[in-house]
């Protein structure tokens, strides 16, 4: 072996030596967690099973008939959540129309059983957060109007009140143009919705997770149901939409609101 | 001459070489030992758990196993640190593994995790109460290493039951020094994605340099 090889041969193990003298002990362990966050979208309802108006009185059908508080929504959501109401109906008479169960009297060809199911007025207890941040965002908390603050029948009276009717009777949400209890059509913005949370933890006398719901049925004299009144058709009372000289015919009558909430669309 | 000259040094040297390959600093071993405490998976299904969360749940046992060399070196001492790994998520939140809807809330913040490290002897300095955590980039030093040259001073042995216990030790022979219990307490609240997330924790026993 020559002897530069020997030296270089030399030289890379002391080399090697040298490189492996600061070793640090180190060991290690791990441990993973898993986070699974189903969602609890819930709406609890506090209601009679049936809300009934009895109008045996004048000044009941002058004065309509309020029930005050007579349904109480209470919101628990994990998700962005939008809260509705529909007017719906078995459409036994017409789609958009109650459910006349029995009728009395000796059918006059004026007492006519199509009574439009937005007569109903509603009112919320407090402002949809979204209608606070943006006022083209329509709900329910207006008070209810005057009986003698309607203008004429088919006038310039626009109903506030009014529950939403989808046209074709389903439940489906309603558009951007329509009344929303809380949050609102679309998904974009954030006066679109409110946020997750729940009313159990609610800190003040207000909560937007706790609704009460008013109701009013106000018939008239004569019974046309003057304040009946839609977003997009406008004036529904029974004389605007049966003919003039119709009224309600004496009768029973049912429908149902449908409540509905859902995860921000 | 020469080769007999050249090859014995040389065998010598790598003989040498080949159990400095094995050899430490100071320590002569270190060991970590991971017991998990069963299920940890956190599942939040109702509002009592949305709301309340998880108050406490023990998810692991570390025990600690230092040995020093055959021939002590007095400066033999260690420490324990931890970091998460969100396997490169946004650095403050949990890993998306799936979400439940449309997904376009914001998911889940590590902060919504606090964290402590006890043993009997409350040995960790900053740990022995819950902490939140912030960020994968944050290490959490459960034993706090030495900065700056390494003292004798600085090696603090077992058996005074004080924080920050760092020397030569195991978890047999001083249980309540060398054995931690790591704890979690989740509350979420009702701002998240739902869905499922995951993050890991990294435990580290490293001897001192």
């Amino acid at each position: 072996m020559r002897k530069s090889n020997k030296f270089k041969l030399f030289a890379a193990a002391v080399a090697l030596i040298g490189t492996s003298a600061s070793a640090q002990l180190i060991d290690e362990k791990d441990v993973s967690i898993t986070l699974d966050l189903q969602p609890v979208l819930q709406l609890d309802m506090t209601t009679p099973d049936q809300i009934e108006f009895v109008f045996d009185e004048i000044n009941e059908y002058q004065a309509g008939i309020t029930q005050y508080a007579a349904t109480i929504l209470k919101v628990s959501s994990t998700v962005s959540w939008d809260l509705y109401a529909v007017g719906r109906s078995q459409g036994n008479t017409a789609t958009g129309f109650w459910d006349q169960q029995v009728d009395y009297g000796n059918d006059n060809t004026n007492a006519v059983p199509n009574l439009p199911l937005s007569l109903l007025e509603i009112r919320q207890s407090q402002q949809n957060p979204s209608t606070a941040a943006d006022a083209t965002k329509l709900d329910y908390s207006a008070n209810f109007q005057n009986a003698n603050t309607v203008a004429g029948l088919g006038g310039a009276y626009v109903g506030t009140n009014n529950i939403y009717v989808d046209p074709l009777g389903l439940a489906t949400p309603p558009p951007a143009t329509e009344r929303y209890i809380a949050g609102h059509k679309g998904a974009a913005g954030a006066d679109d919705f409110v946020p997750g949370g729940t009313y159990l933890n609610q800190t003040t006398s207000r909560s937007e997770y706790y609704y009460t719901i008013d109701y009013r049925i106000l018939p008239g004299l004569p019974a046309v149901f003057p304040m009946a009144y839609d977003i997009v058709a406008g004036a529904q009372d029974i004389a605007t939409i049966n003919g003039p000289s119709t009224y309600a015919e004496p009768g029973v009558y049912t429908m149902y609101v449908q409540y509905i909430l859902l995860e921000d669309q | 001459m020469w080769n007999k000259l050249f090859v014995i040094p040389l065998f010598f040297l790598l003989f040498l070489n080949n159990n400095s390959l094995e050899a430490q600093i100071h320590c002569g071993a270190v060991e970590l030992y991971l017991e998990e405490q069963g299920n940890n998976t956190f599942t939040f299904n109702d509002f009592t758990t949305y709301e309340s969360g998880y108050p406490r749940r023990t998810i692991a046992r570390l025990k600690v196993r230092v040995e020093d060399k055959a021939i002590p070196d007095n400066l033999c001492s260690w420490h324990l640190s931890l970091n998460v790994d969100n396997n490169g998520a946004n650095p403050t939140e949990w890993e998306e593994l799936n979400t439940y809807g449309d997904g376009l809330g914001q998911n889940p913040l590590l902060n919504i995790v606090e964290i402590r490290a006890t043993n009997d002897c409350m040995t960790s300095e900053d740990y022995t109460s819950f902490v939140p955590l912030s960020s994968v980039n944050d290490v959490l030093e459960i034993i706090k290493p030495i900065i700056g040259t390494l003292e004798a001073s600085d090696v603090i042995h077992s058996g005074s039951c004080v924080q920050n216990v760092n020397g030569p030790g195991d978890f047999l022979t001083s249980y309540s020094e060398y054995t931690f219990k790591i704890e979690l307490r989740i509350k979420p609240g009702m701002s998240f994605n739902p869905g499922t997330f995951a993050i890991s924790f990294n435990f580290r026993l490293e001897e001192n340099i």
